[in-house]
């Protein structure tokens, strides 16, 4: 089956749409556009057209809030408004049928009046021409079931919660309902109650207190064994709740056990900062100790540079004799030879020169005696200086370095002191007792579980004894014997239901398990990442790593879409029909490899080999999501391509097709 | 399912009684109101006229 045409006026933003998706080209098709454009409301306008309502994603609305808001202002007060959706669906084989879904409006002073609503549906036949369909909801519910209708006509972003959420007993309602088994399933139920009235009806025909004893204390054991039954129900309804919230406590536990050791490194970083403070407060009163201390060499070396100078000054002067020892000037006299090796002999200009030196600086050997003592503890002076001046250098180091290391300790700590805010001792303790409680609460509704069981085994064991005495003074009564006849008939009924139903269940239990592990492992980008999935007779889907651990709650955000969206594929091929595959925003929550396989999955779905029906896919994408990998991963199919945008001013979306894409 | 009813090892009133029954649930699936109890009793005794409890036990 598929739909070659989408006909809508009227619907939110879709004032006119008309799709032709008819020929081969139709089977895969790609509306891409912004978000807001009016791609999720396309597939709203066809599941309401199949359905009567919006699907999941907005259970109820008012008939009101369907219509475009430019046709009611474009509509005078007093005129109508009629929204329409129709779907021409392609069976193959000449068969076809126009599904035409209106709402009428009529436009009042205060607002919209809603008048009639109408489904038609003409078909038609190879041979009979077009006719119209006299049960159109019917017959369109016998096409595309209303009930399972969300696991093909689904938004692709909730697609994780529409699996999680509902957990076991969803992935049951589903794998049953698909296969029609949830049908036999209340079959059963039905034929139970059936021998039930039967068995009542032939105490009945027990004449006086006998009879009516037997029926009452029937009625009783059954109004118990129901009560018992609800008893389990809701019992087991607050073990999986109590389940949940020892995994949520769990996975607190977890979080509690992740600041705890954030706690405990805050407390190292608290230490870490005291003692960067410490070791800057040391490296500072260093410093000052020196400055301190090198204050006396400061001045002196001033005063020393002072002294040089004015020496120096002096000597220019001649003040100051020459820094020459005038002893080896008198040496060179007494030799007569001077210090470049010239002869000076008595009496020679060289000679006289240097006895005049001599003398000179006789007058002044006093102070310079004084000057050569001063020169020794000078250059002492000189050198204790420049070491203090290094040492001051390599204080002033450390005492930045400690200050920094001290605020970059500081940092860390405020930082993840600020991260940690509001995670106190006592909320810690809050979530540890929630834990207990709950753990304790798990084995109070085991107790009362199995107790209730107990009781529910042996009421029932009961009403079947009390059932078996019936039917044996039944038996003695020829008044019971046709309704006996018809009770043993109806036990035999339900035994038959009973066990088809539990071998059916099973069948298609692993029939899904199969599928579904075929499909997620050609999703998953870590290929052999995964032992089979599988489905347990609690229908709680197991995904095990190759360590052989239970891990389906560990899966990415991208691994769990990818098996849920696995599961809606599973589904539609379970139930046996190609149904129409409408999804909004299938790859919108993956991202990389992950996205190129899913889109390598969708277009193996639409290649099916083993199977005459050409399945149909209808993908509402944004341009994050088509992009190139996915474009060249469904390259083969050729997709139609078409671009929805949405024009403020008319407040009308559009579509228009890419001719090469 | 009608397949599943047909092989299944019973007798004939058995498997029309269960094939009439599976039916009338497949189109009464979506009406909350439709008359099962009654739909019930009159399918089991329609067909346990047909059968025999001996065939059963046989």
């Amino acid at each position: 089956m598929k739909i070659s045409r989408i006909g809508i006026q009227n619907f939110r933003q879709h004032r006119n749409i008309d799709l032709d998706l008819s020929g081969e080209r139709g089977n895969f098709t790609v509306i891409r556009g912004l978000n807001g454009a009016g791609k999720t409301n396309l597939l709203k306008a066809i599941t309401w057209c199949v359905t009567g309502d919006l699907g999941r994603s907005e259970p109820r609305h008012s008939p009101t809030s369907l219509v475009s808001h430019g046709a009611i202002q474009d509509t005078p007060v007093g005129e109508s408004v009629i929204l329409t959706v129709e779907l021409e669906l392609d069976f193959g084989q000449e068969e076809r049928a126009e599904v035409s879904r209106s709402l009428t409006f009529s436009r009042a002073e205060g607002g919209l009046v809603l008048g009639p609503a109408s489904l038609k549906i003409n078909r038609h036949e190879a041979g009979r021409g077009w006719q119209k369909e006299p049960e159109p909801d019917l017959w369109l519910d016998r096409q595309l079931p209303r009930r399972f209708s969300h696991y093909f006509l689904f938004d692709g972003e909730q697609l994780e919660k529409f699996f999680k959420e509902t957990e076991a007993s969803y992935v049951k309602g589903a794998v049953l309902e698909i296969a029609q088994i949830d049908n036999l399933e209340r079959m059963v139920d039905r034929l139970q109650q059936t021998v039930g009235d039967l068995t009542k009806a032939v105490a009945s025909q027990r004449q006086g207190a006998s009879g009516a004893t037997l029926e009452s204390t029937y009625k009783e054991l059954e109004a118990r064994e129901e009560k018992l039954k609800e008893d389990v129900s809701k019992k087991r309804i607050e073990k999986a709740e109590n389940e949940d919230a020892i995994d949520k406590a769990k996975a607190r536990l977890g979080d509690v056990a992740a600041i705890q050791s954030e706690l405990k490194r805050l407390q190292s970083l608290e230490i870490a900062a005291n003692s960067a403070h410490e070791r800057a407060a040391h490296a500072s009163n260093d410093f000052y100790a020196w400055t301190t201390s090198v204050a006396p060499y400061m001045m002196m070396f001033k005063a020393v540079e002072t002294l040089e100078d004015e020496i120096e000054a002096a000597r220019v002067r001649k003040e100051l004799p020459p820094a020459y020892d005038p002893d080896s000037l008198k040496e060179l006299l007494k030799e007569e030879v001077c210090v470049c090796g010239a002869k000076i002999g008595k009496g020679s200009e060289g000679h006289s020169h240097i006895q005049k030196l001599v003398e000179d600086f006789s007058a002044l050997s006093e102070i310079g005696e004084a000057l050569r003592n001063a020169e020794g503890p000078l250059s002492r002076l000189r050198g204790r200086f420049f070491d203090q001046r290094d040492k001051a250098e390599s204080l002033g180091k450390t005492r930045a370095d400690s200050a920094k290391e001290a605020a970059e300790a500081d940092a860390k700590f405020n930082n993840l002191k600020k991260q940690l805010a509001g995670h106190d001792d006592q909320q810690i303790a809050l979530i540890g007792q929630a834990f207990e409680k709950a753990l304790e609460g798990a084995k109070s509704i085991e107790r009362d579980l199995s107790k209730i069981e107990r009781e529910l085994e042996e009421t029932k064991v009961a009403r079947v004894k009390l059932q078996s005495e019936i039917e044996a003074a039944g038996a003695k009564d020829a008044k019971a014997k046709t309704k006996l006849h018809e009770l043993g008939f109806a036990k035999e009924v339900f035994a038959r239901s009973q066990s088809l139903f539990d071998d059916l269940k099973n069948q298609v239990r692993q029939d899904v398990a199969t599928n579904l592990d075929r499909e997620f492992q050609q999703m998953i980008w870590k290929k052999e990442a995964f032992e089979p999935v599988e489905i347990d007779e609690d229908y709680r889907v197991k995904v095990i790593n190759k360590l052989g651990v239970e891990n389906r709650e560990g899966l990415s955000a991208g691994e769990t879409a990818c098996l849920a969206f696995a599961f809606a594929l599973t589904l539609s091929r379970v139930a046996g029909v190609r149904y129409p595959m409408v999804v909004d925003s299938p790859l919108g929550r993956l991202s990389g490899e992950v996205k190129k396989s899913v889109a390598e999955v969708l277009s193996n779905f639409l290649v099916s080999e083993d199977e005459q029906e050409s399945a149909q896919l209808i993908m509402l994408v944004t341009d994050e999501e088509y992009d190139e990998s996915v474009s060249s991963a469904l390259a083969d199919q050729r997709p139609l391509l078409f671009d929805i945008s949405f024009d403020q001013q008319s407040g009308e979306a559009t579509l228009e097709e890419l001719r090469n894409g | 399912m009608a397949k599943a009813i047909g092989e299944l090892e019973a007798e004939g009133p058995v498997k029309s009684c269960l094939l009439a029954l599976f039916t009338f649930e497949l189109t009464s699936s979506s009406n909350k109101n439709a008359p099962f109890k009654k739909q019930y009793e009159t399918d089991i005794s329609k067909y346990a006229t047909g059968w025999s409890p001996e065939a059963a036990e046989s």
